[in-house]
């Protein structure tokens, strides 16, 4: 039988074992504040990014994930408190805007700022510039060069019967509606019905040819062949096409739409000075060219050009010639009513 | 004999559709390829390169931790709850509170989650680790009271308790000495299973975790966008027999029916 337990030991014992936690957090709480909390995708950076910015200025980064744009908005929306710096896809920005979850990132106060291409200067959905591009892409189609014999140059290849099965679409509103919209020459700001029963049309008479509506697994797919074409966004595809070298990317010769990852500083953010300088940092030239060719997206950031790896740089897939960056356009920013009539179709296609 | 054949066939097709994919995943794990579908021979790279994964390791430590803190605070007040429903005779309120134990079982957990997170928000505590172990604790508390419980009512139709104070125990003596012993099986398997549950957590962990509190599925989940490496696989074969060794560990400490008898 075990010792005998006095009933004051027991209570303290019963008191003291949920206590444990707050020792062990504790313990693993660093003394010094120079810190900045940033809150990103995982692996959506380079290696020796953060490491090297604490070296050079001593403050530490704490680099905490998400998994989705919408449980991100939903987590900060809900009061969580103490992030400094965000990651924020470009469409997202006015909601984030509007609810004053961020605070405009003062110009003035960064030195490299000037290093953006013209292109992300003053775009549609952050026109005063409160944020900071910080990667970008496409979205466009995917093809296994083996097993489809021309390669597609075409939205509409997406809806050719021959491909019947053999078809991905993503599961997303934006990307589908604004395709059918391109297709249909509609306007992304029409808050006409009609419009939205052709796009509706549209998009069900291709549900047959359609697979899955995926925005992830269907890379697998791609690799192992179960599908040939899928519609997809670029820097996902150039990862895919690692594991599978017959696996290419095109922009439709239509156009298409791009999306810009931007920092955003969060509003009452805790380490203002230092979420500034590593805003800074992540500017300066060899730090964006480091980030871009570990990530392999394109960055926003035209100094940092040369230093891209050349190949990566010359692959008119990641950084689009000239005359196709002109018919790229960036995704319209949405009022309520809007977005209801988006969600709406794309909620008829999908049970349809 | 025909019957019972097509029985047999009926359960390895059950068997078979559970657990073929943790299968796949465990020979994938050795894939030498960084996406799971096309075999490239064998290669034990994914699971060095875990292991060489600091901020992999990191996650991992603090989901054991977390999940440690979780099992203990659930134990405690899963016991004290338990012990208060079986021993004392039925209350005012005593099916209500029966009903809000069972809560966190069945609402769903983003509803939860984000509840935890307006609330601690609201009332101005900071999330830190210890927060994110109660929110643990509260989803934990249904298994361990599940567990603990059953125990408690076969002591009770065993009135060893009584018995005891009968030679003379005070009532405190009786529970220290006779039934806590005896529910400590109980106690543990209710441990064991609030340890998988709260280390599986992702939903309620993304909402509460405060800065820098980054656990295992957060960290699997937020890879997302940039493919799941087959480090994952490796990883998850780890986790998949650590979860069979509790498994075996609470079969050991699981209290048989007629056990409370032979005391």
């Amino acid at each position: 039988m075990t010792e005998p337990i006095s009933r004051r030991g027991f209570l303290k014992a019963a008191i003291l074992a949920p206590l444990i936690p707050s020792l062990l957090a504790a313990c693993r709480r660093s003394s010094d504040e120079k810190v900045v909390n940033f809150f990103n995708w995982s692996n959506y950076i380079g290696k020796d990014t953060l490491p090297e910015f604490t070296k050079r200025t001593g403050v530490a980064v704490r680099y905490d994930l998400f998994a989705d744009e919408d449980e991100m908005f939903t987590k900060l929306r809900a009061g969580a408190r103490g992030y400094d710096l965000i990651v924020v896809g470009d469409y997202h920005i006015p909601r984030f805007r509007a609810l004053n979850l961020i605070e405009p990132i003062p110009a003035a106060e960064l030195k490299n700022r000037g290093n953006l291409g013209p292109r992300f200067r003053s775009p549609v959905y952050d026109p005063e510039e409160t944020t900071v591009p910080y990667l970008w892409g496409t979205t466009g189609i995917a093809y296994n060069r083996k097993r489809i014999k021309k390669a597609p140059t075409s939205w509409r290849d997406l809806w050719d019967p021959q491909y019947k099965d053999r078809v991905s679409m993503l599961d997303n509103v934006r990307d589908c509606i604004s395709v059918a919209m391109q297709l249909l020459n509609i306007p992304q700001t029409t808050r006409d019905p009609e419009d939205f029963k052709k796009i509706r049309e549209l998009l069900v008479k291709q549900k047959p040819l359609v697979k899955q509506y995926s925005s992830a697994s269907y890379l697998n797919s791609l690799v192992a062949g179960e599908i040939d074409l899928a519609m997809t966004w670029s820097g996902d595809l150039f990862q895919t096409a690692r594991e599978n070298p017959d696996l290419d990317y095109v922009i439709p010769k239509e156009g298409t739409y791009m999306w810009v990852d931007c920092l955003a500083m969060m509003r009452g953010a805790r380490h203002r000075a230092d979420t500034l300088r590593l805003i800074d940092y992540l500017l300066e030239p060899d730090v964006a060219a480091g980030i871009a060719n570990s990530v392999r997206y394109a960055t926003p950031n035209l100094a940092a050009q040369p230093k891209i790896d050349k190949e990566l740089l010359n692959d008119p897939r990641v950084y689009p010639t000239p005359a196709v960056m002109k018919k790229l356009q960036l995704h319209h920013v949405l009022d309520s009513e809007q977005s209801e009539l988006w969600s709406k179709t794309w909620a008829d296609v999908k049970v349809a | 004999m025909k019957k019972s054949r097509g029985m047999g066939l009926y359960c390895a097709g059950v068997f078979g559709f559970l657990y073929l994919p943790l299968a796949v995943m465990f020979v994938f794990s050795f894939n030498d390829a960084r996406r799971n579908v096309v075999w490239k021979g064998f290669t034990l790279k994914w699971y060095s390169a875990l292991f060489q994964n600091t901020d992999m390791m990191a996650a991992m430590l603090t989901s054991v931790e977390l999940a440690l803190s979780a099992a203990a605070i659930a134990a405690v007040i899963g016991m004290l709850a338990s012990y208060a429903m079986v021993k004392h005779k039925p209350f005012r309120g005593r099916s209500a509170y029966d009903a809000l134990l069972s809560v966190p079982l069945m609402m769903p957990e983003v509803a939860l989650g984000v509840g935890i997170l307006t609330f601690l928000v609201r009332a101005g505590y900071e999330l830190d680790f210890f927060a994110l172990a109660c929110s643990h604790a509260l989803i934990c508390l249904p298994y361990t009271i599940a567990a603990v419980r059953a125990r408690l009512i076969s002591l009770q139709e065993s009135s060893l308790e009584d018995a005891a104070m009968d030679l003379g125990a005070t009532e405190w003596q009786a529970f220290v000495k006779v039934t806590l012993p005896l529910a400590r099986p109980a106690i543990i398997s209710g441990a064991l299973l609030s340890f998988t549950v709260s280390f599986q957590d992702f939903v309620t962990s993304f909402f509460v975790a405060g800065i820098g509190i980054v656990t295992m599925p957060i960290k699997i989940y937020s890879m997302i966008k940039f493919g799941v490496s087959p480090e994952i696989n490796a990883l998850s074969v780890c986790l998949l027999l650590a979860t069979f060794t509790l498994i075996a560990l609470n079969a050991a400490f699981a209290v048989r029916p007629d056990e409370a008898s032979r005391h």
